[in-house]
């Protein structure tokens, strides 16, 4: 579960910010800032994943700009589906 | 320097330092002109006008096949004081009837292989005159009908262009004498090789005379005894054309030039050019190394058919391939005034210019004149930066500035950051509908050569690293797509709703 999770926030990741998992130079705690996750990548991120822009969640989200923090995030959602 | 303040003037006066030579001909040969048939063939043309009514302050329709006959058509309106109304052929019969409707003309000259079928119904009755000077061209000037020469002055108009506008409404530029001189002029008395000419020897201009470029330049070679060759739009091969005719000098578009240096490349000779003048569109930077490095002497010019073409000017120099990298235009001739306005500071914003070569306004609209043109300044809607070097940086237009998150964002500057990716052989970034933000920026991208998925994604991930590294957040493309084409304007200007449509949908 945990592991479908991270391929799902990675494929989303990869795809928004045009980068590959070997970018990802911290590995899953590589902050995604740092590979240019700026505003409008985050909304364009939330959409993908299919975060409510309306709950509390994206705040969660952006509380731990990471793979690692928005894959848990999304298993605490509903295991990462 | 000529203090003749007419075209036709001048142009006579050259005429006769070297009548033998070859005014006007088309690169297969045909329609030769010398400088000394052309009074002759000029006169016998405005006579033929005269004989239809037409007079001083007239529109003529000059139906433009770029060849020999629509500048012989050009200076027969010249001979009458009259207004040459440039319109290509290839324009589609509805938009040749609302030029119409905007100019009103007297009569129509139809170049060679026109036929009258080919105009729109609501112009045929209008005084049809075919522009053909094979077979009687020997005649002396005195055979000619006598027509009486108005007496006129630089400001006095010789030529209407339409600008293709991004409004879709049509504009006609009223362009004076003195926009076809003021600038060799000011090159000549400050004795300055920008851009230069050289009596007899061959140029060619691919250009339609209908555009500004393509008749500013012709003009310009005939007021400097140029043998002035055209035609050849049907040609494959541009290199062909300049080693045939033996060009010494031309003018293109920045995307004739890629093409001439890809032919070069390919294994064509290299023609024996000494200067290509070039501009419409950004340029390449490496393309004009190319042929920099070749030993031509290469000149951009930017300026607008408002501002009479060119009013900056970026010659070859020390710098001027790194300038050129950062998307310089150049800087004003001498006694060219500009000036920044609306901008952020004032280093930046849009470029206002008070040229000598300043159009007169737009024929038959003074409301469009009024926002254009302020007491001689022509606001060209363009944002620049003006570096401590002194010279102008465009940014982008004004009217196409893309709103993103509130932050203006200047797409040449998108297209410029991509393009200067290896790989990349052209971009264009166009705008896309956001709720969130406004808009976000869209890139559709032209690979050098042929790529699979790897390579694709690879470029894609390059291009978006170098955005990281060197864009404003908002400016920085939200979709990447590679694409086969990217529509373009004649000059090669970018038709970015064109290509958000078929990107984006």
């Amino acid at each position: 579960m945990a592991e479908a999770a991270r391929e799902r926030v990675l494929a989303a990741v990869a795809e928004v910010l045009y980068i590959d998992e070997s970018d990802l130079f911290d590995g899953d705690a590589t902050d995604l800032r740092e590979l240019g996750l700026d505003s409008v990548r985050f909304v364009l991120l939330m959409k993908r994943l299919g975060v409510d822009r309306e709950s509390d969640l994206p705040k969660r989200f952006a509380n731990d700009l990471t793979i690692a923090g928005w894959a848990r995030e999304l298993e605490v959602l509903g295991g990462g589906s | 320097m000529s203090t003749v303040t007419t075209v036709l003037g001048r142009l006579l006066a050259q005429a006769q330092r070297h009548p033998e030579a070859i005014a006007l001909r088309r690169c297969d040969g045909t329609s030769v002109i010398r400088y000394g048939q052309l009074s002759s063939v000029v006169n016998r043309l405005a006579a033929e006008l005269d004989g239809h009514g037409v007079s001083r302050g007239c529109r003529v329709f000059v139906m433009s096949d770029n060849g020999p006959e629509t500048y012989v058509a050009v200076l027969a309106c010249a001979r009458l004081g009259a207004i040459a109304v440039l319109v290509d052929r290839g324009v589609p019969a509805g938009a040749v009837a609302r030029f119409g409707e905007i100019t009103s003309p007297s009569a129509i000259l139809l170049t060679p292989g026109m036929a009258s079928t080919a105009l729109p119904s609501v112009l045929r009755t209008i005084p049809l005159i075919a522009v053909d000077f094979t077979g009687d061209i020997a005649q002396p000037a005195d055979v000619a009908p006598a027509v009486i020469q108005p007496e006129l002055t630089a400001d006095d108009p010789l030529a209407m262009i339409f600008t293709s506008g991004t409004t879709g409404e049509p504009k006609a530029v009223l362009l004076p004498n003195r926009t076809f001189f003021a600038v060799s002029d000011i090159l000549a008395r400050e004795q300055l090789s920008w851009i230069s000419w050289v009596a007899g020897e061959a140029t060619y201009s691919p250009l339609p005379a209908s555009h500004i470029g393509g008749l500013w330049w012709i003009v310009n070679c005939l007021l400097h005894g140029s043998e002035c060759v055209t035609g050849g739009e049907n040609s494959t091969s541009l290199a062909e054309i300049l080693n045939a005719n033996q060009i010494a000098s031309t003018c293109l578009v920045p995307t004739l030039l890629t093409r001439l240096v890809a032919e070069v490349r390919a294994g064509t000779a290299l023609p024996p050019l000494r200067m290509i003048g070039y501009g419409g569109s950004r340029a390449s930077a490496a393309d004009v190394q190319f042929v920099e490095a070749a030993g031509i002497h290469t000149a951009q010019v930017f300026g607008l058919s408002e501002t009479g073409c060119t009013a900056l000017c970026l010659p070859t120099a020390d710098g001027s391939i790194a300038r050129i990298e950062a998307s310089a235009v150049g800087r004003p001739y001498p006694g060219v005034e500009v000036r920044l306005a609306g901008g952020d500071s004032a280093e930046s914003g849009t470029l206002l210019i008070k040229s000598p070569a300043n159009m007169l306004g737009y024929w038959n609209n003074p409301e469009r004149t009024a926002e254009v043109l302020v007491d001689g300044w022509v606001d060209t809607g363009d944002i620049f930066e003006h570096g401590a070097d002194g010279y102008f940086y465009i940014k982008g237009r004004s009217s196409e500035m893309i709103i993103s998150g509130g932050v203006n964002v200047a797409p040449d500057e998108v297209d410029r950051i991509a393009e200067s990716v290896p790989g990349v052989d052209a971009a264009a970034c166009f705008e896309i509908p956001d709720a969130e933000f406004g808009a976000l920026i869209g890139l559709a991208v032209i690979p050098a050569g042929e790529l699979d998925d790897a390579q694709v994604r690879a470029l894609k991930h390059a291009i978006a690293a170098r955005y990281r590294t060197e864009s404003e957040p908002m400016a920085r493309p939200s979709t990447i797509t590679v694409v086969s084409e990217i529509p373009r304007t004649q000059s090669g200007k970018v038709i970015r709703a064109a290509l958000a449509a078929a990107v984006h949908g």
